[in-house]
């Protein structure tokens, strides 16, 4: 029991960055805006919140800041592909690498001087820390969920309204007609083009902000690269959970857990079960199998679970 | 594109040595010249790890020598092809001592060792070496038996974690030493190791040292590049061993008990003296 409440704990923790850049990523790519360039702008969250918190010592104008940034680089994703109609893949990984190498420049510029103008190696003064919820985290297994961090408790809100916005409300349905049918949405009065900056640029201010939850509560620090390919298994993710924001939180959960087994088994003394080879690619082994359940499942239900038919595809209004 | 981002590099890499050039005929008058070393570093100086250890060893031997050597420092080397150019601009540059401190740059080291013979090169944590080119490394494992004494000697539950990287001769033999250590001072301590597979991950690390303080584990240990292990471990209160560098000073926190640490200087030093006196 006092097992998998801590399997659980560790899960959650590592996995509030992943459903934070999940979620965003789930409403650019609703819009029909692929954005491959997550890795990057998680890195760009990580170190912006990091250089703000050690340098102002605020946590929220971090958040806010790792905001910001995340949003700005997902601007020149959505620059790129909307208003360019440039090819969105290759958009995409121009972000990572742009993202990634950026990051790692300023990390080594606005640290402290005694360190070199380095952030490697320095330590926030306060962190996001665990806060436990009285009389709830006591309670068994589910307990896990309520000694958290802030971070934690606004994703529990985030998740619900994420589903709620896109499946019952009317901004929601403008979203979904744009990433299916960008001509209809036009003819029925929407700017295809605005939606599709709006929530690229969302997207990005929630990659943003899963990149802070590493460096500000998670691993608070900043490593080059301490995203260690997170930005990609939220590709990953995004198709696990069918599109559904409501779902993210179940590739987490899953994934995050497997890692997190494989290391509390590990403790427990048993011989490696999973290698972490193995682990490395099973979120993409799971893509194909999750595509291929997804094809069938579309047949039998009309296309239920289908990606957004427009993903990927530039529009224009005069197009055919 | 690659030959453009291979030409690219290499252009980088000329008009820095022009810099590095224009700046000593400005700065050494007519004495003499100083003794040119080279340094090839796998990883920015700044990762608080391995070459920022490797490079407080190029420090001490500047202040030794003072202005008697100039230090060429090359950052981020890729283990490719490029450390072979990287080597060869350090050769023209006029460098006397090449240092390489990571393990796949050997092979292009001693390809470039046999095409310069005037030139003495170094390398870190290899095997292959030529009438030129000498291989070092240090007797980590005995830092781990010692620190092994000191996790053995601090334990109350006797059950010391240990998050290593990969199952390699180096590792193994490290937390075999540990876990000796250990043993020494208390017979029945345990040593329960966590393999990561990776030597930097922060998230990763610090996941394996969790789950090991989740085993009841009073003391983490680590074989990574980042501190996570060791700020997992201080958040519950555990001790924490750091490596490569001093976890106390970087964390800032006395539940740090010791760092099995690499100095470096010791062996750079009399290795650039050496080959200053040609011997």
């Amino acid at each position: 029991m006092d097992f998998i409440t801590k399997l659980l704990a560790a899960t959650i923790a590592m996995g509030t960055s992943l459903t934070f850049a999940t979620i965003g990523e789930i409403y650019t790519e609703k819009t029909g805006v692929l954005n491959l360039g997550m890795e990057g702008t998680m890195l760009i969250g990580a170190l912006s919140a990091f250089a703000t918190a050690y340098n102002t010592g605020n946590l929220y104008l971090a958040l806010v800041v790792a905001m910001l940034t995340g949003g700005l680089l997902s601007l020149i994703h959505a620059f790129l592909c909307v208003t360019m109609r440039a090819n969105q893949v290759v958009s995409g990984l121009a972000i990572t690498m742009f993202g990634t190498g950026l990051a790692n420049f300023l990390g080594q510029r606005l640290g402290p001087v005694a360190n070199g103008r380095n952030l490697v190696g320095v330590n926030l003064a306060t962190k996001f820390d665990n806060i436990a919820i009285p009389g709830l985290h006591d309670i068994p297994i589910l307990g896990a969920f309520f000694d958290v961090s802030v971070l934690t408790y606004i994703l529990y809100l985030i998740i619900p309204f994420a589903w709620y916005f896109m499946y019952k409300t009317k901004h929601g349905l403008a979203i979904r007609a744009v990433g299916e049918s960008p001509r209809t949405a036009a003819a029925m009065g929407l700017s295809v083009p605005r939606i599709r900056y709006l929530y690229t640029i969302i997207g990005g201010m929630f990659a943003g902000i899963g990149g802070a939850c590493l460096s500000l509560s998670f691993t608070p620090s900043w490593n080059e690269g301490m995203t260690g390919g997170k930005g990609w298994i939220v590709i990953a993710l995004v198709i696990f959970s069918t599109w559904n924001p409501g779902k993210a939180v179940l590739g987490t959960l899953v994934f995050g857990g497997i890692t997190s087994l494989q290391f509390s088994l590990q403790a427990a003394g048993f011989k490696m079960v999973i290698p972490t080879q193995f682990l490395g690619f099973a979120p993409y082994l799971i893509t194909f199998f999750t595509l291929s359940v997804l094809t069938i499942a579309n047949q039998k239900r009309k296309g239920a679970f289908a990606s957004p038919a427009a993903l990927g595809t530039p529009f224009a209004i005069d197009d055919k | 594109m690659k030959k453009l981002s291979v030409l690219l590099f290499l252009m980088l890499l000329v008009t820095s040595m022009a810099f590095a050039q224009g700046g000593k005929e400005a700065a050494a008058p007519k004495a003499d010249a100083p003794f040119k070393v080279g340094v090839i570093y796998v990883s920015p100086p700044g990762d608080m790890g391995y070459s920022y250890m490797h490079d407080q060893g190029t420090k001490a031997a500047e202040a030794y020598f003072g202005n008697k050597i100039e230090v060429i420092r090359m950052e981020s080397v890729p283990e490719n092809d490029a450390a072979a150019r990287a080597m060869e601009e350090l050769v023209d540059a006029g460098c006397k001592i090449i240092f390489a401190n990571s393990y796949n740059y050997q092979d292009y080291m001693l390809k470039v060792a046999k095409e310069n013979p005037k030139v003495y090169f170094e390398h870190a944590s290899g095997y292959l070496s030529n009438a030129n080119m000498s291989n070092y490394f240090g007797r980590m494992y005995q830092m781990r038996y010692l620190s092994g004494m000191i996790a053995g000697k601090m334990s109350a539950t006797g059950k010391l974690g240990y998050v290593a990287a990969y199952n390699t001769p180096e590792v193994v033999r490290g937390i075999n030493a540990f876990a000796l250590g250990a043993r020494a001072i208390n017979p029945a301590a345990t040593v329960t190791v966590v393999w990561t597979n990776t030597w930097f991950d922060p998230s990763l690390e610090r996941q394996g040292a969790v789950a090991l303080l989740d085993q009841g584990c009073d003391i983490i240990a680590q074989h990574q590049d980042t501190t996570e292990p060791a700020k997992a471990a201080l958040e519950r209160g555990k001790y924490a061993i750091g490596y490569n560098a001093d976890f106390r000073t970087i964390i800032g926190n006395d539940k740090v008990l010791v760092s099995p640490m690499w100095n470096w200087g010791n062996y750079m030093i009399p290795a650039i003296e050496s080959a200053m006196n040609g011997t």
